[in-house]
């Protein structure tokens, strides 16, 4: 962490360098795949019945299109999710 | 000190500690959000640089909340933002610890993994597409972050690769 507190301090310096910015926002581009990649990775793994899908879709479209406080759609999502996730492990097991 | 906006710090990110399930880059949109439309600590652009900058540097996945600390209130926000994004989460998966061992077999455990899956999921999509719609570059930054998604699902290239590469693709493009 002081690592990059030292590297930063060196980096206001250069960031008024429209070039050090256009390479770093090249960077930032890349390394969205890297998020990108993972998500769907986890997405492949996630989307195993109807209702995970629907929770995965929504919590998406809360955060991103509608800009939603993440406390709140995952406040509402995750307590939803589970109690879902719960009927079902219930319903495999037969109990 | 600005203790306004080292208050603000610990607003933002002690909540935020107990939703970074998945690895940090499940609370970027909403750091994102807080960072630039609620609380004005930062531009768009700037905020782009310390993306840029927490996927290079070596450091834990979370290393973007400390820089974002320091753009909010210097040296000392660095540190209140890294102690409000760990302390909390840690704090509660050490006490969390031992009931998860010793109910591991229990439906409702079994639930609360299952469960957060797809959340975890949608978060980390977010987070992505939100990067995506603040980042410069325009057609260049979706076409370098689909190769890149791309290259990576298919091949076993390093991600430092990628990451300089893309760098190298902006200079050349648009610099």
């Amino acid at each position: 962490m002081m690592v990059a507190v030292a590297v930063l301090v060196g980096f206001s310096a250069a960031a008024k360098s429209h070039h050090v910015h256009v390479a770093l926002a090249g960077v930032a581009a890349a390394a969205v795949g890297l998020s990108l990649q993972m998500g769907l990775r986890a997405a492949r793994r996630a989307t195993q019945s109807v209702a995970a899908i629907a929770i995965m879709v929504m919590t998406f479209v809360g955060i991103f299109f509608l800009r939603l406080p993440l406390l709140w759609v995952v406040g509402t999502m995750a307590p939803l999710s589970i109690g879902l996730a719960y009927l079902r492990v219930r319903a495999r097991e037969g109990t | 000190m600005n203790w306004k906006a080292l208050l603000e710090v610990v607003l933002v990110f002690v909540p935020l500690s107990f939703l970074t399930v998945g690895g940090g880059q499940s609370i970027v949109a909403d750091v994102h959000r807080q960072s630039v439309d609620v609380y004005g600590w930062m531009s768009n652009a700037a905020f782009m640089d310390l993306y840029a900058l927490s996927r290079i540097l070596p450091g834990p996945g979370a290393l973007l909340v400390t820089l974002v600390g320091w753009q909010a209130a210097g040296l000392a926000g660095a540190l209140v933002a890294s102690a409000a994004i760990f302390i909390p989460s840690s704090l509660l998966v050490y006490g969390l610890a031992h009931l998860w061992t010793r109910f591991r077999e229990k439906p409702a455990i079994r639930a609360i993994e299952a469960g957060l899956i797809p959340v975890a999921t949608g978060m980390v999509l977010a987070a992505s597409c939100t990067v995506l719609r603040v980042a410069e570059g325009g057609i260049w930054a979706w076409g370098v972050a689909a190769a890149s998604t791309a290259a990576l699902m298919l091949t076993r290239v390093s991600p430092f690769l990628l990451l300089g590469l893309g760098g190298v693709v902006f200079l050349v493009a648009l610099a």
